[in-house]
């Protein structure tokens, strides 16, 4: 059986490198917050048809709907929903096969 | 409903039927049939069209052929009128619908405000459009008002 070189090295008396870590963050792991459902202002769609989809579609109240189609008339944009990635798309989809124009875009604050 | 507006309304549907046979006829109705899903992200944008596109496309298809069958459905109700007996499936199947032909007839009448009911359009060549947006409006605000 060969006996192992166990003889120092050169380098044995120098002290080790100590690596540089990097702190770790939410976005290097790649922490997923979730997505939000943007619903943006459209000249076409009536008010009262966004009221009954964002019912339809999410179970919201009739006083939920108004407020978030309020939101979108007066600010030009509202967050109906925050989901995970897959949910998000779904709801997306959906809201477009009624009509409404809808994005996601990741959240990306607490 | 007279029996005039459901032949209005059916021939109205035929033009989406026909655009959505024949996307290439308006992309601008297309995009704004299909919107994006990712703004900015055009890699993930793609991929969602890849997975997704075909299967929404197929699900706007079915949706208009239920209205067909739905138009296909009624009732003689007197010499002018004609009887709808609607499900709430069967009215959400005309929200869509009416939707969809209100978002085609104002694209391509490129209605970019919320004052276009108030300001009938200065050309004269859009003013079937214009009375079709009107019409289908109504149609869509009864329908809210039954479906409540």
């Amino acid at each position: 059986m060969p006996v192992p070189n166990l003889l120092p090295s050169p380098f044995a008396n120098q002290p080790l490198p100590v690596p540089v870590l990097e702190p770790i963050t939410e976005s290097s792991v790649g922490y997923d917050r979730g997505w939000n459902v943007v619903v943006w202002d459209d000249p076409v769609n009536l008010m009262s048809y966004v009221v009954h989809v964002f019912q339809k579609l999410f179970g919201f109240s009739k006083e939920k709907a108004t407020h978030h189609m309020l939101e979108v008339h007066q600010q030009g944009r509202s967050v109906v929903i925050t989901e995970d990635r897959e949910q998000a798309e779904h709801h997306t989809s959906r809201l477009h096969l009624y009509g409404l124009q809808a994005t996601l875009e990741r959240v990306t604050s607490a | 409903m007279k029996a005039l507006e459901h032949q209005y309304l059916a021939k109205l549907s035929q033009r989406l039927h026909d655009l959505l046979k024949h996307p290439e006829k308006s992309k601008r109705v297309i995009d704004r049939l299909f919107p994006p899903t990712f703004k900015n992200r055009p890699a993930e944008e793609a991929q969602h069209r890849q997975l997704l596109g075909s299967m929404l496309w197929d699900q706007r298809k079915d949706t208009l052929q239920a209205f067909d069958r739905l138009m296909q459905s009624t009732a003689k109700a007197g010499p002018r009128n004609v009887a709808l007996l609607l499900t709430a499936a069967d009215i959400d199947i005309l929200l869509r619908v009416t939707n969809d032909l209100r978002l085609m007839t104002a694209t391509e009448l490129d209605i970019q405000d919320n004052g276009w009911s108030e300001r009938p359009p200065e050309r004269v060549e859009d003013f079937q459009a214009y009375v079709s947006l009107c019409f289908v409006s109504v149609l869509q605000e009864v329908l809210l008002q039954e479906e409540a």
